[in-house]
């Protein structure tokens, strides 16, 4: 059984084709990178994956189950168990850094003592342990790309879902960020699915790589 | 020379509307000829100062409270989920925004004759539809500027409910704040309702005093409560948006997908048009019931047409002035082009709500000398007031729409040599057309409403159609009210509607 699937998956905006029957499967603990020119669709496969979309044909599975299909949203964001880090971070700023991540284990329902222990191996280990009290904008670039990695990875997710992640940081900040990404991955073995138009960054990310252009894939 | 027009527009906001408060201040500090809090010691001494200041602080507790549930809850549900008509719904909401509240009070008196509750519940009744619009549209441009993924952030841990109520409720906070504050203080300053309604409150105090017993000294000093309360709003404002300025925004990104009330949908637009048709569809029905005959309206023209006219004249005068100053110190307070920009939209602030009687009494006492006679005997005292009163709606309107355009384009042209009127004329001016437009209309439709304004201050035989109206309310029949009111709407209507309608035709596409 496939981390997840899509099987002839299409979507359209307002009359314009974004993806077109398209079908993949991705296994547990893959890395696997969606790569290509922008409006190629690489984005609406990562927001179908997490259910803020629902595909207009096709259907989409997560461990087995059939999650969205044929224009329905079949099972919710909040129930999918998928992180995500969105290409602005969206980290929340009126929460501190502890909040941002507490967020999505009170509404798994954990006990604050259990909430906290979990914040702070999260936080140990994307080496923010001393900023949990701190708010968002009090963090640099490469701090706040942390905290949004460790809000998606604090709930323990079936797969994390990367949006272009590092396309706003500097050469530097990336190398620094993408080891540390893999060295997560490595230690913690979720399935990685990540967008990105950087040739460099597929390469150094991913097992495997999808390659979309107008909506459909090609191969490399 | 750029610096000099800002200062001149900073300066002409002084000279309308700060300058006759500070006057009026001053003035309340000095009694005997020296300066002292004698007037002070016998307003606050005074039982009657408390029991107006009493009802107005209840009137506005009130008020905000039924405006700010009422358009916090509307504007999440035409903004936020899948309720079909959204729109339309939050246009109707939004018409009693366009006249003068005390005609939502004339309608109900239509309807509901002498049972109609007089007092207190009568005012919260009216005032409340009468604001409500300030908080929904204030809630549905907040939500409008939420960043979609902070929602989605949320989504993908919790279901909408906790989403709305710590994500994005949390995130609109200012926008809801601004909005409350704002109903809170122009329920202070409000006049024509409690007027009719009977209620007596601290701005029917000030006009009483001054209008029926020309007791300037009295009702200068009865208006300071009322400013230190818009003071402390003001204030409060400014601390939650921490300098910052909150500008309306419009057309706003919205890619998340709306929340599907499901089976819940019939019996939600059932509540929501049951709610339009109790607040905003019975009174107005109501004065066109009783105000849309011949005989009515006929009278209304002969006794009241020159006075329409005048509202028409003196709004569209002070709508053009506004908008020209909107124009700079929106500018200013945009790109914060002179030190203290902050305080500018503060002051703006401050003015738009002080009560209107107040800003009056401050016009009256700087310029009713013999030597200011041009201003104080002319209409020109009636556009003094009401360029003070709402240059802040110009100038966030511009603010908006400034944000909207890189300052890039002004820098290029800069570059290329081009001098700062020609900047203006040129590159600032075409850019900020729309801005320019919603700002005269909006001007346009909230000088047209004002009642205090026009009450105290308009010359003898130059009055407008809202002081007309609530002096004819003293001995004309309850038809011809209705047909005044009639005609205040359409006043309101039918120019929008034609500028609605000029603005599609120009912007068509070839």
């Amino acid at each position: 059984m496939s981390a997840l699937e899509f099987q002839e998956v299409s979507k359209k905006y307002d009359g314009r084709m974004a993806l077109s029957r398209l079908s993949f499967q991705i296994e547990r603990g893959e890395r696997i990178v969606i790569h290509g020119p922008s409006g190629c669709g690489k984005t609406t496969v990562l927001r179908l994956l997490a259910g803020f979309l629902a595909p207009d044909e096709g259907s989409i599975r997560i461990e087995g189950k059939e999650v969205g299909a044929n224009g329905k949203v079949c099972i919710g964001p909040e129930s999918r168990r998928i992180g995500m880090v969105f290409q602005d971070l969206a980290l929340w700023p009126h929460l501190t850094v502890n909040q941002n991540l507490e967020f999505a284990l009170k509404a798994q329902g954990l006990e604050a003592a259990v909430r906290k222990e979990r914040i702070g191996e999260v936080l140990a280990r994307v080496r923010l342990g001393d900023l949990g009290e701190l708010y968002p904008a009090r963090l640099s670039g490469g701090q706040q790309q942390r905290v949004a990695i460790a809000r998606a990875l604090v709930a323990q997710p079936l797969a994390l879902l990367m949006d272009e992640p590092l396309s706003n940081l500097d050469d530097d900040l990336k190398d620094d960020l993408s080891s540390h990404l893999l060295e997560l991955h490595t230690r913690l073995g979720f399935t990685l699915v990540y967008v990105t138009h950087s040739k460099e960054e597929m390469k150094k990310i991913g097992t495997r790589a999808i390659l979309l252009r107008d909506g459909k894939e090609v191969s490399g | 020379m750029k610096r000099a027009t800002l200062y001149a527009a900073v300066a002409v906001l002084m000279g309308v509307g700060l300058i006759p408060i500070c006057l009026m201040i001053a003035s309340s500090l000095w009694a005997d000829g020296a300066v002292s809090v004698k007037n002070y010691v016998e307003i606050l001494g005074n039982t009657r100062t408390w029991i107006l200041f009493r009802n107005s602080l209840v009137l506005s507790a009130l008020t905000t409270a039924a405006a700010g549930i009422g358009g916090v809850m509307l504007g999440i549900l035409v903004t936020k989920t899948d309720l079909p008509m959204g729109k339309t719904l939050a246009a109707v909401f939004s018409l009693p925004l366009l006249f003068p509240p005390y005609i939502l009070a004339v309608g109900w008196f239509q309807i509901l004759g002498s049972g109609l509750p007089f007092g207190l519940p009568g005012a919260v009744l009216v005032l409340g539809p009468a604001f409500l619009p300030i908080v929904l549209l204030l809630t549905i441009t907040s939500l409008r500027g939420v960043n979609p993924a902070l929602e989605e952030a949320g989504r993908l841990s919790c279901g909408w409910p906790g989403v709305l109520t710590q994500i994005t409720i949390p995130l609109i906070k200012p926008g809801i704040l601004l909005s409350l504050v704002l109903v809170f203080l122009l329920t202070m300053g409000e006049f024509g309702a409690p007027l009719f309604l009977r209620l007596n409150v601290f701005p029917v105090a000030s006009f009483t005093q001054s209008s029926a017993f020309y007791n300037f000294g009295a009702a200068t000093t009865a208006a300071m409560p009322l400013i230190a309360v818009v003071f402390a709003g003001v204030l409060l404002q400014q601390h939650a948006l921490h300098k910052r300025t909150f500008s309306f925004r419009w057309g706003g990104q919205q890619t998340l997908g709306r929340i599907p009330l499901g089976r819940k949908t019939p019996l939600v637009l059932l509540a929501v048009v049951s709610l339009a048709v109790v607040t905003v569809g019975l009174p107005l029905a109501g004065v066109l019931w009783r105000g849309s005959s011949l005989t009515a309206l006929h009278e209304a023209f002969q006794r009241a047409g020159g006075s329409a006219m005048r509202s028409f004249l003196y709004a569209g005068i002070a709508a053009s002035v506004l908008s020209l100053l909107g124009f700079f110190l929106g500018y200013l307070v945009h790109r914060r082009a002179l030190r203290g920009w902050w305080l500018v939209d503060a002051a703006a602030l401050f003015l738009f709500t002080t009560p209107g009687t107040v800003l009056a009494i401050g016009l009256i006492a700087l310029w009713n000398h013999p030597s200011s006679n041009w201003v104080y005997a002319t209409p020109a005292i009636v556009i003094f007031g009401f360029v003070a009163q709402y240059a802040a709606l110009s100038i966030r309107i511009f603010v908006a729409g400034f944000s909207q355009t890189s300052p890039s384009l002004e820098e290029a042209a800069e570059v290329a040599g081009a001098g700062w009127f020609r900047r203006v004329f040129g590159v600032l001016m075409p850019l900020a057309k729309s801005a320019m437009l919603t700002s005269w209309t909006v001007t346009f439709v909230f000088c047209l409403r004002d009642s205090a304004l026009p009450l105290l201050l308009a010359p003898p035989g130059a009055d407008d159609l809202t002081a007309r109206t609530l002096t004819l309310m003293a001995n004309g029949s309850a038809e011809l009210i209705a047909a005044l009111c009639v005609i205040a709407v359409l006043l309101a209507l039918v120019p929008l509607g034609a500028l609605g309608l000029g603005w599609r035709l120009w912007n068509k596409p070839a």
